[in-house]
């Protein structure tokens, strides 16, 4: 690439399409489009400063991938500070005002949006992006066993999400 | 059968499988991005060749472009095609592709600019000439987003800019903010 704008222009239109979505749903969904657009620049600035020593035989996506989970994880930690928020999957709660109103029913999309983000990273990056449960361990740096942890107590936050008064609340979300 | 709650249901592994994986943010993205990068020194200009005359995308080039469409509107002429507001925008769009130390005058430009267009519909909102005040209001958007857009280029990290854009980026949504809409 070089430092050439329309090589660049013509990587970016190629594989952003794909970055947006992880993006958007890893940092909440459309209620945190702002912080979607902030990682998806600062993953091209990390990538194109490292590019001088990516090697082109091993899949740009999945490098350009990684760059992008990095920078949405620094996100949902800059955000998390001074909250409430474990990672482990003992006590989670909602974020502050994206508390869902348990007599509406939501589509899926605002049921993931909904999830505490250790939940959500997890349950995305399992069940939408196809990751397996060892990929995603590596990936965020936690033991298999929470992975697999995070991804139950995830499907069952967002089946009550979608069934409201239905199945049983998700013990982890605490509506207080 | 008990229900199992770590395992989804055909219905629901139907329903991930149907959201989207890819997904164009729009084409802000792309040039914020791109002016990041230019900032860092960590992108340049593809070189381009001029035409004879006037370079394409070239600020004076795209200055020049809208106020040759106030100067055809406010002259009464309806000359070119009808255009939605959209089109209108997006022919902006590709005009624009400013280098970085000519940006500041083009903000100046296309403000000047805008401020004509309000002091000429003002006018024209007397005469009572609706289809003529709605064409004014699309120029005068045009010309308010050619300005919005380069602030935003300069400074790429404003959210309130990025606001503006969005805000302007949006469709009209009735037919009659669309009709009669004539560009040059």
């Amino acid at each position: 690439m070089d430092g050439d704008e329309d090589a660049f222009r013509a990587l970016y239109r190629r594989h952003t399409p794909r970055l947006w979505p992880l993006l958007g749903r890893m940092l909440g969904g459309a209620g945190f489009r702002a912080d979607a657009e902030d990682a998806v620049q600062e993953t091209w600035i990390r990538a194109v400063q490292a590019l001088p020593s990516f090697r082109w035989e091993a899949a740009f996506s999945t490098w350009l991938t990684g760059i992008a989970l990095n920078c949405a994880r620094e996100t949902l930690r800059k955000r998390k500070r001074g909250a409430e928020l474990s990672t482990d999957g003992v006590l989670e709660r909602l974020d502050g005002g994206r508390r869902p109103d348990p007599e509406r029913r939501m589509d899926l999309e605002e049921a993931i949006a909904a999830l505490p983000d250790g939940y959500r990273t997890v349950l995305v990056l399992h069940d939408i992006e196809g990751f397996t449960h060892l990929e995603i361990s590596e990936r965020l740096e936690i033991a298999v066993g929470t992975s697999k942890s995070q991804l139950h107590h995830a499907r069952r936050a967002v089946r009550s999400h979608l069934e409201p008064g239905g199945r049983d609340e998700p013990d982890a979300i605490r509506r207080d | 059968m008990p229900y199992d709650e770590t395992e989804w249901t055909a219905e629901e592994r139907e329903a991930l499988e149907r959201l989207p994986r890819e997904e164009d943010p729009g084409r802000l993205l792309e040039e914020r991005t791109v002016a990041a990068l230019k900032a860092r020194g960590l992108l340049r200009p593809t070189g381009r060749r001029e035409p004879r005359g006037a370079r394409v995308g070239h600020p004076a080039w795209w200055a020049a472009a809208i106020a040759a469409g106030l100067a055809l509107f406010f002259g009464g002429l309806a000359l070119g095609q009808a255009r939605s507001s959209a089109a209108a925008r997006d022919l902006v769009l590709a005009l624009r592709d400013a280098d970085a130390a000519e940006r500041p005058s083009l903000v100046q430009e296309t403000g000047s600019l805008y401020v004509d267009a309000v002091a000429s519909l003002a006018q024209l909102r007397e005469s009572g000439n609706e289809a003529a005040v709605g064409t004014g209001v699309e120029v005068g958007l045009a010309a308010l987003y050619a300005a919005a857009y380069e602030l935003a280029r300069l400074h790429p990290g404003d959210r309130r800019l990025r606001e503006v854009l969005r805000a302007l980026e949006t469709p009209a949504t009735t037919e009659s903010d669309t009709a009669g809409v004539h560009w040059f």
